[in-house]
């Protein structure tokens, strides 16, 4: 009778490769498959803009001002004779940087703050949350100018600022997600068990929560690299010669007449690399999503 | 043909799983008549459930009948199309879920929900359907049913909306009801109430019942025949009392043996190894817990989960605490294990205050109380092996170095009868049972003397209880550990606790040895649990209930009644 009441329990199952698994449902989508393909083609022109790029992205070529796109110039020149692709080239350079330093520096102050104010409880989570919640009723570009204007305009200090203003957001969705993860059992089971502070949040909270920052974080990476373009429009952000996007946008903007394609390239490159990180966002939350999980 | 009011031949349904498909019913055959009860039992995974969806055409996403036919009125569902189904599914055949809590839509009032399926069934106006949905509700035993029909789901309790879900399944007058664990969620009393209700539905309007449950007890309650299924497949078919007197199949066999009874006979062994009145190893005096109360913006009215509770526990004795929710037996526990503060009262453990202590001190101390926990799919972190969940209390608190605990996670895992080299694994790639032997190989490993158990069983099928039962009282004879075992169900604790707290809305009601609350229960209340809880024998059908109204019972100090057994005043 126990044999056969043993053989009820199903044997568990080994599952191997969970990372390639994991990758494999993000491509399995055709969002999350263009939007890797938008990532790679990123990274890899910001690895190759030495090899690839055919000219100096800052040096101006005199009697070669405001050329079509030809053989020669694949995206013209600009009102100072530079060659548009090789801009853009190492321009990706930049968008990158900027995604990745904004979206770090929102991330780590966020994961910090909603995981000091969920394990912590009482008038600290009340203090944390309420500034927060103060924080998010600003729109993040606003909150980013004011940075700006007490930093001063530079491309470090716009990084910094789109970082700083999207704080609120991480340490919000952070805080939920610790406080669902602080209630279930196996929490209170080390706490019993009688782990300290850092080992319930360290090894814990922590770790389970990444996965739903992961997401907001790739989804961040696009709204973070739209904000710091939309400051260096403005001129507060990358100043010249520095090949950014946005202020490449903003350049060609004086120029809309003699020169369309100067607004169009560095435009279609902004729209299709935040294009791209959405869709790998939502690809990378489908993936993530236990639901979707199976066995 | 046959007369009968539903056939379901040769069923065979699958699901989508990655490439390939999982079969979930295979060649499945039985049938119903008008007026008769068909209880289908089985274990997590037997396609009990998938049975159920299949007859109502509601398979979920990558699901498929793949051959069979299911004749509703000689009529073949399968290959049906959707609308015709449609067409049958609340006119014809209703469905009633487990949950009352989610199955209600909580922005629609109840008459909204009620009138639903008749005027999409096009059937009469909105005017003559509520007076209908009012008719209905009285049936189904709420006393006000035009207060009810302007109500929404929130404004009722989990029986209530049982309740309505029952009678929003009947306002077509089906020929059949399927039930699906429709008393699960609910606690014995509403449970015993509910089951009433729908057999007297049964009989009066001879509506066909198959009732999906996990439940031995509810089976013999309820059934007239009982179909007993197993991976997919009917292992069983046959008549409720030859099939609980004899049964046919080994399967079905092992299931009723695995079943606690309430009426287990103390004199037949009785619980092995008693050890009440013992030097108390734990003491709980007069602790109080509220929660609530005032807020920063508006004053909450405060619940008093624990009011004036006192309990002991002696060494390698097992002391259940019973209750309905919101009784506050697991804040007890939470409490007892210090992850809860109280507002009044002292817990002592070994003599010496927990309540007094804090920080690292507390830390260190209340190693020697361990918990276990009901969700065995969320009581492990997901992202640690279990080796290394197990190695964590020792790790704290310096038991072993990593080396040594190697060595002791294996010993830990043979000791609740899993194979050591599984320590690598990680909680999903183990069964609900397996992950409950993990949890307590992890509250082991602190090496303690008191194991608080919530509910440790509730979510697991009867045989893999069976088995997690007849470890703890392994433990706890072995190794002396005392056991508080908080649980709902009163047969699982009549069979492994040495002594009883019936708690009530934070009072601890009736405390005694289990042999004689159980015998001869003193308090009205415990009478009243006791003769809800369905036995697990269809001879013992139809015993008189006991009703009591909230507040009309005696919930004031505890007096000794008998050595060793307490009643409230």
């Amino acid at each position: 009778m126990t044999e056969l009441l043993h053989e009820i329990s199903v044997p568990p199952t080994r599952v191997s490769g969970r990372r390639w698994v994991f990758l494999r449902r993000v491509v399995a989508t055709p969002g999350g498959s263009a939007g890797l393909a938008v990532l790679l083609l990123l990274v890899g022109s910001a690895l190759f803009a030495d090899l690839v790029a055919p000219y100096s992205p800052i040096k101006m070529g005199v009697g070669k001002r405001f050329l079509p796109p030809s053989l020669a110039f694949p995206m013209g020149t600009d009102e100072f004779g530079r060659d548009v692709f090789s801009r853009i080239l190492f321009g990706s350079r930049l968008t990158l940087m900027i995604g990745a330093i904004a979206v770090g520096i929102s991330m780590s102050a966020g994961l910090v703050i909603g995981l000091v104010a969920a394990y912590r409880g009482g008038w600290i989570e009340k203090v944390l949350m309420r500034t927060t919640d103060m924080l998010l009723s600003f729109t993040e570009t606003l909150i980013a100018l004011a940075c700006v204007a007490v930093l001063g305009p530079s491309l470090a200090n716009a990084m910094i600022a789109v970082g700083i203003a999207g704080i609120p957001l991480y340490a919000r969705t952070c805080h939920s997600a610790a406080l669902v993860e602080r209630s279930k059992p196996y929490f209170e089971a080390s706490v019993a068990a009688g782990a300290g502070h850092c080992r319930l949040i360290v090894l814990h909270l922590l770790p389970n929560i990444l996965p739903t920052m992961i997401v907001v974080a790739t989804l961040g990476i696009s709204s973070a690299i739209l904000a710091a373009a939309a400051l260096s429009f403005l001129g507060l952000g990358a100043q010249p010669p520095q090949p950014e996007w946005g202020a490449m946008l903003s350049g060609a903007r004086d120029y809309l007449n003699r020169g369309p394609w100067l607004m169009a390239v560095p435009g279609l490159a902004i729209a299709v690399t935040v294009l791209g990180f959405n869709l790998l966002g939502d690809a990378v939350r489908t993936a993530l999503d236990p639901r979707e999980a199976g066995e | 043909m046959t007369t009968q009011l539903l056939d379901v031949e040769n069923l065979s349904v699958s699901f989508r799983a990655g490439e390939q498909r999982r079969e979930a019913l295979r060649g499945l055959s039985f049938s119903i008549g008008r007026a008769e009860t068909l209880a289908i039992v089985g274990e997590s995974g037997s396609g009990k459930s998938v049975t159920a969806l299949a007859i109502m055409g509601l398979l979920p996403r990558g699901g498929r009948i793949d051959s069979g036919a299911i004749r509703l009125g000689g009529r073949d569902l399968v290959g049906a199309p959707p609308a015709a189904i449609a067409r049958l599914r609340g006119a014809q055949m209703s469905m009633i879920f487990q949950e009352p809590m989610t199955s209600l839509n909580p922005v629609l009032s109840i008459a909204k929900q009620m009138i639903e399926g008749p005027i999409a069934h096009g059937r009469a106006t909105a005017r003559t359907e509520t007076r209908e949905a009012a008719a209905m509700l009285e049936r189904v035993g709420i006393t006000d049913p035009l207060r009810c029909l302007a109500q929404y789901p929130h404004e009722l309790s989990g029986g209530m909306r049982q309740r309505v879900m029952i009678a929003a399944a009947m306002m077509m007058r089906p020929a059949l009801l399927i039930a699906d664990e429709p008393t699960t969620a609910l606690d014995v009393t509403v449970q015993a109430q509910i089951l009433d209700l729908l057999r007297a539905l049964v009989r009066d309007e001879g509506t066909a019942l198959v009732l999906v449950t996990h439940d031995m007890g509810v089976v013999a309650e309820m059934a007239d025949r009982v179909l007993v299924m197993r991976r997919g497949e009917a292992v069983e078919d046959a008549a409720v009392r030859p099939l609980f007197a004899h049964p046919e199949a080994t399967y079905t066999r092992a299931l009723l043996a695995a079943v606690p009874r309430l009426d287990d006979g103390f004199e037949s062994g009785g619980p092995p190894g008693g050890r009440s009145g013992g030097t108390p190893i734990l003491v709980a005096r007069g602790i109080s817990r509220t929660f609530g109360g005032r807020r920063f913006f508006r004053q909450r009215s405060a619940t008093r989960a624990l009011d004036n509770v006192s309990l002991t526990l002696a060494k390698g004795e097992i002391v259940a605490v019973v209750g309905e929710s919101g009784s506050g037996k697991s804040t007890l526990g939470r409490a007892l294990a210090r992850l809860t503060d109280v507002d009044a009262g002292e817990i002592l453990f070994e003599g010496e205050s927990l309540t007094a202590l804090s920080g690292k001190k507390l830390r260190r101390r209340r190693s020697g109380i361990q918990m276990v926990f009901q969700d065995p799919y969320a009581s492990l972190d997901p992202r640690f092996t279990i080796g290394r969940t197990i190695a964590e209390p020792m790790l704290v608190h310096g038991l072993a170095t990593r080396a040594e605990a190697g060595e002791r996670i294996a010993a830990l895992l043979s000791r609740v009868q899993l194979d050591p080299g599984m320590a690598s694994r990680y909680p999903h790639e183990f069964s609900g049972g397996q992950r409950q032997r993990v949890a307590i190989a992890r509250a082991l490993a602190a090496r303690p003397r008191i194991i608080i158990a919530d509910e440790p069983t509730s979510a697991l099928d009867v045989s893999v209880q069976a088995q997690i039962l007849d470890l703890i009282e392994e433990l706890r004879r072995n190794e002396e550990l005392s056991f508080v075992f908080i649980s709902h169900d009163l047969a699982v604790v009549r069979r492994i606790a040495d002594r009883v707290a019936v708690m009530r809305a934070g009072r601890v009601l009736e405390l005694g040895p289990t042999g004689v609350v159980f015998r001869e229960p003193a308090h009205v209340y415990t009478r009243a649990l006791l003769s809800a809880v369905p036995a697990p024998d269809p001879d013992l059908r139809g015993r008189p209930r006991i009703h009591i109204a909230a507040g009309s019972y005696p919930a004031g100090r505890l007096v000794e009644r008998a050595p060793n057994h307490w009643v409230a005043s």
